[in-house]
């Protein structure tokens, strides 16, 4: 493993480095500093997926090399110092990460950009910040760089939903406040496991045995985790911020914050469920709890869903009821409710970031769902083809069809196979409620997607997407439209060698589960 | 009468902490008035930070709490905990800053600090 | 040319793959878009012919795509009922693709390039239901047909299509979630999803549970197939144009039902098991009253094509009743009554369409007002009639008398006298059209001379998807190019059907694993 970028240490500077000459860059030429971001993010994103392959096809050629990379900095003994860790399953979230982040800079680039320097130039290095943040979550070996982590994410994050266009400080501020109580939380729960187990590190908790003060110690921590992650990750009694937040954010930040933001504290909660306290006796019962509080997010993220009148805020509710579907997979616990977790991760951070770049390309402030009753067949036959460029409704149509699906359920995009698998998982473990909730919230999924095709496409809100009367920035306005496809074009590969992905992972999701 | 003496003097001050940092989130939940509620999450914040400090003190060696090395002369306090707490000050202060910013925003558009007379006004 | 079978597939996939392509790339120019496509279709059909050919002489394939999870995977299999629903499917296509030229050509070119896109995913989808060798495969081909076939549903957007679109949509997700939860099911009492003849093994389930998992696994094929109580989307999916209407939602949609359902029980759940718990006898109850009460239903319809679409109901319903009859004879007679009813009722629709776009009358009871020249589609719509009855002579005959054969291995009268009945009921919705048109004419209204047809004076004002500006002899005689086809194609199987397909062969092949 001799090439410097296979250091697990090297994405994590490269992004910090990254972010911090990119908000300098943006004083002297904002567009350098858009090109900078997106390339820091793009090579983040390529240089993770080939450490990927390189890792899978050492495995697959039979030699015994493990798959992770552990680096502890500055040289002191592992139970001291901070570690820095990279597997398959966390180069699977960075490499997620990345493809966001580099969408994400990539739309803004291609909106109206804000005059004021500090104000583009700090979107675009807290952009890279909270992709950092989200890579060093997933590659954190020891519990408090994960707090560190964490809080560079989270940080990021409240800046740039106050940065949103209709200046949403109120509700980055509520974010503020309601965030900093989850983090609150997670630091009393490393405190109990501090007090327990005598070390920081993640592989060293897992393997401390202890009396039975240490197990109801670890068993406090195990609550706060679940609720400190369930309020970053807007699990449901937790979610109140969800709405506020995804609806009031800077446009260019929302694939990030709402498509990822939610998942990197997902997967430290499956960490720690399993990897950390995997073994205790009283994991049995939280997982009981986890079962039914995601059962509930799904119903009511998806009603909730349904009723709502604008588009980003039946978007931010969908996700509370994404959310409850990952719940549900962590609680299930065998290998194919794994499977499905990652698949599930993979599918809905893509489908939903594309969304919000194609409710951003609606316009965010419009109101669904009036219908208008005497829309006949003359006014969408008779447009003529100079008014309203063609070419722009159906790479418009074909993004949302295929993110759309995802979201639904139609295969061969990821989220039927997600989907499946947890079917499949559910069934396994004799858990038939699950199956129920899951076939339930499907058709509950289509309802609400069903009339946002409606809305957009078939109504007349297709004349006047909000996309057109901005003005344009880049001569070519079609290149707008490229994120969202990108989008899709990732759902459908990752549907398709879906199956291959996970089988790839097989070995890593087993060591999780210690078999 | 010993034992509680007992049982302050090992446990109390953790049911200190802990009334604080339940005040800090009380406050951070229900206070109408947004300085009001930074402040409020700032003292749950410190009463961490005391926590960690005091569990510092407790553990007489870098070991779990519930290994007591038997030598009391070995008595020292835990560094990790206060390096770990440097970070978590760095971390609120940035968290404050955050907020304070928002808080000059938020003034600066609707010229009051209290959520429920900006509610009515309307956002 | 010694090309393996399984080339055979591919090239059959990749032409209608590289069809659909090109129908995005060129949107312009229409013509040279549709001979393109054509030609790709002929290339396809020629590659199933040849495939038939080297699966008769002994060869098999079946390969395994993707992995999904632990083995299970995509498979993709080259069977009898594979052949025939693939063979049959791509003929069509051909058919309707020269059709739907010319009955598209007034329209504007941009929305026409999308029509055509989905069409083409709607016929991958169809041809991948035809060649899918496990339950997975077939459910994912399942939902990407629904996928597409919707968008050609609203095509005209107004507010009567959207609610049509709605209920498809509605109806359709539902058979597909149905039968993903089946599949669950399934796979957690066999752990094993391909397609077996003679079904997989499940074990000691005992039948009440078997029973209901098998209600659920054919709910996706029912509802698709248009039985009662899950058919009625498919009058209200009449509003679509009527290539659609015809290719999609008579040929295409409602087969693939059938064919789903044929997999499910001969393949996953086997004929032996499903005669033991008693899915026999659901299948055939619920196709009798289908046929009876939808033929009952066609006698009160007044718009042409939802008398076509409630005759196709009736139609679909011979084919699940002689499935559930759970023989050898059963499923061969079902497929080969697929086949001859598919070209009947395509070409039904096709004279339908004629009527419809050149001559602009949608009702029943305003046919009398069709010109002279239009006698040649009433014939031709008569003809078709007689075959739908099963006149003998006609390939509806020989399709009908394999089913009463396969009723009267077992026994059951019933079913024959169900059949008999609705041939008369088939009468007198469907030949008294033609008829009574013929009989009744009053041509001084609009005759020979006179091309330009007056809206005012014509009443019926259910119509008015068509703006034309001036008249196309050339488009009538166009549309009517397939027809002639398809009936010409119908006589000879009726006449001598060994030159087609040969039923006993057939049987043969499928019952070769019992």
């Amino acid at each position: 493993m001799s090439p410097f970028f296979y250091d697990p240490l090297f994405l994590i500077l490269f992004l910090m480095l990254g972010g911090l000459i990119t908000g300098l860059v943006a004083y002297i030429r904002r567009t350098l500093a858009g090109v900078l971001a997106l390339s820091t993010l793009a090579c983040g994103f390529f240089v993770s997926i080939y450490i990927m392959l390189s890792f899978s096809s050492v495995m697959h050629k039979g030699s015994i090399i493990s798959t992770s990379v552990n680096r502890v900095i500055g040289g002191f003994a592992p139970a001291l110092g901070i570690e820095i860790r990279s597997d398959l399953i966390s180069l699977m979230m960075i490499a997620l990460v990345c493809f966001m982040g580099a969408i994400a800079v990539a739309y803004s680039m291609c909106t109206v950009q804000y005059t004021d320097p500090l104000k583009e130039g700090g979107y675009y290095s807290l952009v890279v910040f909270l992709a950092l943040g989200l890579v060093g979550m997933a590659s954190s070996g020891d519990v408090f760089t994960l707090y560190i982590f964490l809080e560079i994410a989270s940080i990021s994050s409240y800046c740039l939903v106050a940065l949103g266009r209709s200046g949403g400080f109120i509700w980055a501020f509520r974010y503020l406040m309601t965030g900093t109580m989850g983090t609150g939380f997670y630091l009393l729960a490393i405190a109990f496991l501090y007090m327990s187990a005598g070390s920081l590190n993640m592989n060293i908790i897992a393997s401390h045995e202890g009396d039975a003060n240490v197990h109801y110690a670890m068993l406090a921590a195990m609550i706060l985790f679940l609720v400190g992650f369930g309020i970053k990750m807007g699990l449901f009694p937790l979610h109140g911020w969800l709405p506020d937040a995804y609806s009031s954010g800077h446009w260019g930040a929302m694939p990030l914050i709402a498509g990822v933001g939610g998942k990197l504290p997902a997967y430290c909660l499956f960490k720690f469920l399993f990897i950390i306290l995997g073994h205790r006796s009283f994991i049995d019962q939280i997982r009981l709890v986890l079962l039914i509080i995601s059962l509930v997010a799904i119903f009511y993220g998806s009603i909730a869903a349904i009723r709502q009148k604008y588009l980003v805020r039946m978007l931010a509710y969908s996700s509370v009821a994404q959310m409850g579907y990952i719940g549900i997979a962590i609680s299930m616990g065998n290998y194919l409710a794994f499977a499905a977790m990652l698949l599930h991760i993979i599918a809905h951070g893509v489908a939903k970031g594309g969304l919000f770049i194609i409710a951003d390309i609606v316009g965010t402030d419009k109101v669904l769902f009036k219908p208008d009753s005497e829309s006949n067949m003359k006014d969408i036959v008779s447009i003529r083809s100079g008014e309203i460029d063609n070419k722009d409704k159906i790479l418009l149509g074909i993004s949302f069809f295929i993110l759309g699906g995802s979201m639904i359920g139609m295969p061969p995009m990821a989220g039927f196979f997600s989907k499946l698998y947890l079917a499949l998982g559910a069934m396994d473990m004799e858990q038939s409620a699950v199956l129920v909730a899951i076939i339930a919230s499907s058709l509950l999924t289509v309802v609400y997607f069903y009339r946002i095709a409606d809305a957009i496409f078939i109504s007349k809100y297709i004349n006047n997407l909000a996309i057109w009367q901005r003005p344009r920035v880049i001569s070519k306005q079609r290149l707008a439209y490229l994120p969202a496809l990108l989008c899709a074009v990732m759902l459908l590969i990752t549907g398709i060698i879906g199956g291959e992905i996970v089988d790839a992972m097989r070995q890593s999701i087993m060591e999780v589960m210690n078999l | 009468m010993g034992i509680i003496n007992e049982f302050l003097a090992e446990k109390g001050i953790y049911i200190l902490t802990f009334t604080l940092f339940a005040i800090g989130v009380y406050g951070l939940a229900t206070c109408h008035n947004y300085i009001k509620k930074l402040m409020a999450m700032n003292i749950m914040l410190i009463a961490l930070i005391f926590f960690f400090l005091v569990l510092g003190q407790n553990l007489n060696t870098h070991g779990s709490l519930f290994i007591r090395k038997s030598a009391p002369d070995d008595y020292h306090i835990e560094p990790v905990t206060h390096a770990l707490m440097l970070t978590s000050v760095v971390v609120s202060l940035g968290i404050n800053g955050v907020g304070l910013a928002l808080l000059m925003s938020i003034r600066k558009k609707y010229g009051t600090f209290d959520e429920e007379k900006i509610f009515s006004k309307g956002i | 040319m010694n090309i393996s079978i399984g080339t055979l597939l591919c090239i059959v996939f990749i032409s209608i793959g590289a069809s659909s392509v090109f129908g995005i790339i060129i949107q312009q120019k229409y013509t040279l878009r549709h001979i393109i496509q054509l030609s790709f279709a002929i290339v396809a059909f020629i590659a199933t012919l040849y495939m038939n050919a080297r699966f008769l002489n002994g060869e098999q394939y079946d390969i395994r795509l993707l992995s999904l999870w632990q083995g299970v995977g995509l498979r993709l299999m080259v069977d009898a009922p594979a052949l025939i629903f693939s063979q049959i499917a791509i003929f069509l296509w051909i058919c309707a693709i020269i059709y739907s030229h010319f009955y598209m050509s007034h329209y504007d070119k941009h929305k026409t390039a999308i029509y055509d896109m989905w069409y083409q995913g709607a016929m991958i989808a169809t041809i991948g239901v035809a060649f899918s060798g496990s339950l997975i495969t077939i459910l994912i081909f399942f939902e990407i047909l629904t996928f597409c076939t919707y968008p050609l549903v609203i095509y005209y957007g107004d507010i009567n299509c959207r609610r049509a679109g709605k209920k498809y949509l509605v109806y359709t997700i539902m058979a597909g979630q149905c039968l993903l939860l089946a599949l669950v099911i399934i796979f957690g009492y066999t752990k094993n999803l391909d397609f077996v003849l003679g079904g997989l093994n499940f074990g000691a389930v005992n039948s009440a549970k078997l029973l209901i998992l098998f209600f659920l696994a054919s709910i996706g094929g029912l509802t698709k197939a248009a039985v009662m109580p899950f058919h009625s989307w498919l009058p209200s999916a009449m509003v679509a144009p009527t290539p659609v209407s015809g290719l999609l939602h008579a040929v295409a949609v409602v087969n693939s039902g059938v064919f789903v359902l044929a997999r499910i029980i001969y393949y996953v759940f086997g004929m032996n098991r499903v005669a033991s718990f008693g899915g026999d006898t659901l299948l055939v109850t619920l196709g009798s009253i289908t046929i009876l009460v939808g033929g009952l239903v066609a006698l009160r319809q007044k718009m042409l094509k939802r008398v076509l679409a409630y005759s196709t109901i009736c139609q679909m319903s011979y084919m699940v009743m002689a499935m559930g009859f759970a023989t050898n004879l059963g499923l061969s007679s079902s497929l080969a009554h697929l086949l001859t009813h598919s070209i009947i009722k395509l070409s039904l629709f096709m004279l339908a369409g004629i009527i419809i776009s050149e001559f602009k009358l949608e009702e029943v009871r305003f046919l009398y007002k069709l010109p002279k020249r239009a006698n040649l589609y009433l014939i031709l719509f008569a003809i078709s009639s007689l075959s739908m009855i099963g006149l003998p002579g006609t390939p509806g005959f020989v399709s009908k008398v394999e089913i009463f054969k396969a009723s009267l291995d077992l026994g059951w009268i019933i079913p024959v006298a169900i059949m008999g009945v609705s041939s008369i009921l088939s009468t007198l919705y469907l030949l008294v059209i033609p008829m009574s048109a013929l009989k009744n004419r009053d041509g001084a209204m609009l005759d020979k001379a006179n091309l330009h047809i007056d809206m005012t004076k014509i009443e019926d004002k259910s119509c008015k998807y068509f703006s034309r500006k001036k008249p196309l002899l050339r488009r009538e005689g166009g549309m009517t190019i397939p027809v002639l086809i398809l009936i010409m194609l119908g006589i000879v199987i009726g006449i001598y059907p060994n030159l087609i397909f040969s039923l006993e062969e057939l049987t043969s092949h499928i019952g070769g694993g019992l």
